[in-house]
């Protein structure tokens, strides 16, 4: 279980070199950046400015930054792959902006492949999240035939579907009105909730609806 | 659906049959080839020859020319036949007796009588290919003296001596009737022994009797005489073909009885030209896992994209070899499934005429274990080329 991230003097490397003017709460920030489980902490910036890699650094997915992030105090750079899998499989939720679904399932496989990876949650579950993000109609489909925005509500729930301590949504709304948003926020707010996992956002001004606790610009 | 089935529509995507079809064709020669030739040289060495003489070499020291002149027996000295004992390809070593002593045997066949003077030889008896409760000589005790010669003798008298001369053909089962008598003469001493022969010797070529016979015989007719060294010896042996054998008899410029030596030349020739054939397998075979390794990175290269993606998700790297790892290995268990099946057609090819030529077939189990061995090393290559790959490309991105 990870009780805290903690984030200190942090850069992505292709910004290491060009930070005369950087204006950002978190790139190289002086003071250690505290993220408790349980909060809800919105990241905001415009394009460019490394929301993207701010959540690969934290996945584990890209190691190209100075500075230290840690779970817990441990520096993540020195954990293992098997750490890394474990911690994928019960302790990090991740919607990347990409989606990264398999194009080649339906969208209900994309998310029973991860639960089978979980054993989280009875499997009628995704059917009733389908219905809750309005795409149960679209349940069996195949997720390259389907809409970005639809697409995203199906990562979204294949994030879901998983034991969480903190939950990382890069742009979740970002292809989605401001109902599906509102749907999309309730159904993240409530399993979130059943964990107490802590949530952090990306946004560049569209955010998922949360009451934040924090929020940090880029 | 379950987690393998869905993890294995992922993997399985841009598997390209036509490579494993190429793979498995290159593998399924190299392995076909293989095998045959490991069977083929099994077969040609196998010991369990059919008259199961091939186990026995008799080897005698080499005469120079001056001792047959001047009568002098040559013989090895005992530091000789320590070495050769001590040699990797010598199980068990005899050394023959020679008489110090004349004999002359004669047979009573009613008309005619048949006597000529004769010369006998004894060795160990655990040598002697004659039923042991006939092969045994108390001084004293036993009246009959027990004999083993050589086959090769029975066939001189059947057909160059009994014929020419019109005496009766002698069969194995006949033989053992006759009347011999044998006469023993030294030392100003002579008897009269009665002798039978117990068997004809296909490892043998000489007159044999009983060690204990020799001995008591030699201290009795030659009395007092200087020990002669022995100048033959009968070696038991795994491997008669074995080259180091005939190296070992050039060097010392002994001689081989028999026509052992013969078939050590052919088995040597046979086993240079199936380790040749071999060898091409090998090289094939060789090739074919080039093969499967570049199909393997080929295919990992195409679907990094899924491969990383799952690690992402939380699949671990051995849960994604697992499934390539599978399938190479049941690729390759069939593969050697038929390469064995291929491997007892082909082999059926010779097994008559090899017969024919007096060797029975060996177990195909060192040709099965060669051919499992190489498909095994193949298998865990792979395997472990796409661990690292896969290893690889979980390491976070820079």
């Amino acid at each position: 279980m990870i009780q805290t991230i903690s984030i200190h003097g942090l850069i992505p490397e292709v910004f290491a070199d060009e930070n005369a003017g950087l204006q950002s709460d978190i790139w190289l920030s002086d003071r250690t950046i505290t993220i408790d489980r349980g909060s809800r902490v919105l990241v905001e910036s415009s394009s460019g400015k490394g929301k993207s890699s701010l959540i690969s650094f934290i996945y584990g997915r890209r190691t190209d930054y100075n500075g230290t992030i840690a779970f817990d105090g441990n520096d993540i750079r020195l954990l293992d792959k098997a750490r890394w899998t474990a911690l994928r499989r019960r302790a990090l939720a991740w919607l990347p902006q990409e989606m990264l679904l398999f194009p080649e399932l339906t969208a209900r496989e994309n998310v029973e492949i991860k639960m089978s990876l979980t054993g989280w949650r009875p499997a009628e579950w995704i059917e009733e999240a389908f219905e809750r993000l309005g795409i149960a109609d679209r349940i069996d489909a195949q997720v390259g035939r389907m809409s970005v925005g639809q697409q995203q509500r199906v990562a979204i729930i294949r994030a879901m579907a998983q034991p969480s301590d903190f939950i990382l949504l890069d742009e979740p709304v970002s292809h989605l009105d401001t109902e599906s948003n509102r749907a999309v926020a309730a159904f993240i707010e409530e399993e979130a909730g059943s964990t107490g996992a802590g949530i952090i956002v990306t946004s560049v001004g569209n955010p998922l609806l949360l009451n934040y606790t924090t929020t940090y610009a880029l | 659906m379950t987690d393998s089935k869905l993890l294995g529509r992922l993997l399985r995507r841009n598997i390209s049959p036509g490579q494993i079809a190429a793979f498995a064709a290159s593998s399924l020669v190299g392995l076909v080839i293989i095998l045959t030739s490991v069977k083929f040289y099994t077969d040609i060495t196998s010991t369990s020859s059919a008259d199961g003489s091939t186990d026995y070499l008799v080897i005698s020291h080499g005469i120079s020319g001056v001792g047959s002149i001047t009568g002098g027996a040559e013989g090895f000295t005992v530091e000789e036949i320590e070495r050769m004992k001590n040699q990797p390809w010598v199980k068990r070593l005899g050394i023959f007796t020679t008489a110090g002593f004349s004999v002359s045997a004669g047979i009573d066949l009613g008309d005619n009588s048949l006597s000529t003077a004769l010369f006998l030889e004894s060795l160990p008896d655990e040598f002697v290919d004659a039923e042991p409760s006939q092969w045994h000589f108390t001084p004293g005790t036993t009246d009959v003296v027990p004999i083993v010669i050589s086959k090769d003798y029975l066939a001189l008298y059947n057909f160059g001596f009994a014929s020419s001369r019109g005496l009766p053909q002698i069969s194995d089962t006949m033989s053992g009737l006759l009347p011999i008598n044998l006469t023993v003469s030294g030392n100003g001493l002579r008897h009269v022994f009665r002798a039978r022969i117990v068997g004809f010797s296909n490892r043998l070529n000489t007159i044999a009797v009983p060690q204990s016979f020799m001995d008591w015989a030699n201290s009795v007719y030659a009395g007092g005489e200087t020990e002669i060294s022995p100048s033959r010896v009968i070696v038991e042996t795994d491997n008669p073909g074995d080259p180091a054998i005939k190296a070992y008899l050039a060097d010392n410029g002994y001689d081989l009885g028999g026509d052992k030596a013969f078939a050590g030349r052919a088995s040597m020739i046979a086993g240079v030209l199936t380790a040749i054939i071999a060898g091409v397998g090998a090289v094939i075979t060789l090739l074919s896992f080039g093969l499967l390794l570049l199909s393997v990175w080929l295919l990992l290269y195409k679907n990094r994209h899924t491969t990383e993606l799952l690690m992402l998700e939380g699949f671990s790297a051995s849960q994604i070899c697992g499934y390539y790892s599978r399938l190479i290995a049941a690729v390759n268990a069939a593969l050697l499934v038929i390469a064995i099946a291929a491997m007892t057609a082909i082999s059926a090819t010779w097994t008559g005429p090899l017969e024919s030529a007096g060797i029975s077939g060996s177990s195909p189990m060192k040709a099965i274990a060669a051919g499992a061995a190489v498909s095994i090393i193949m298998t865990f290559g792979a395997i472990i080329a796409i661990r690292r790959t896969i290893d690889r490309s979980f390491s976070p991105r820079r």
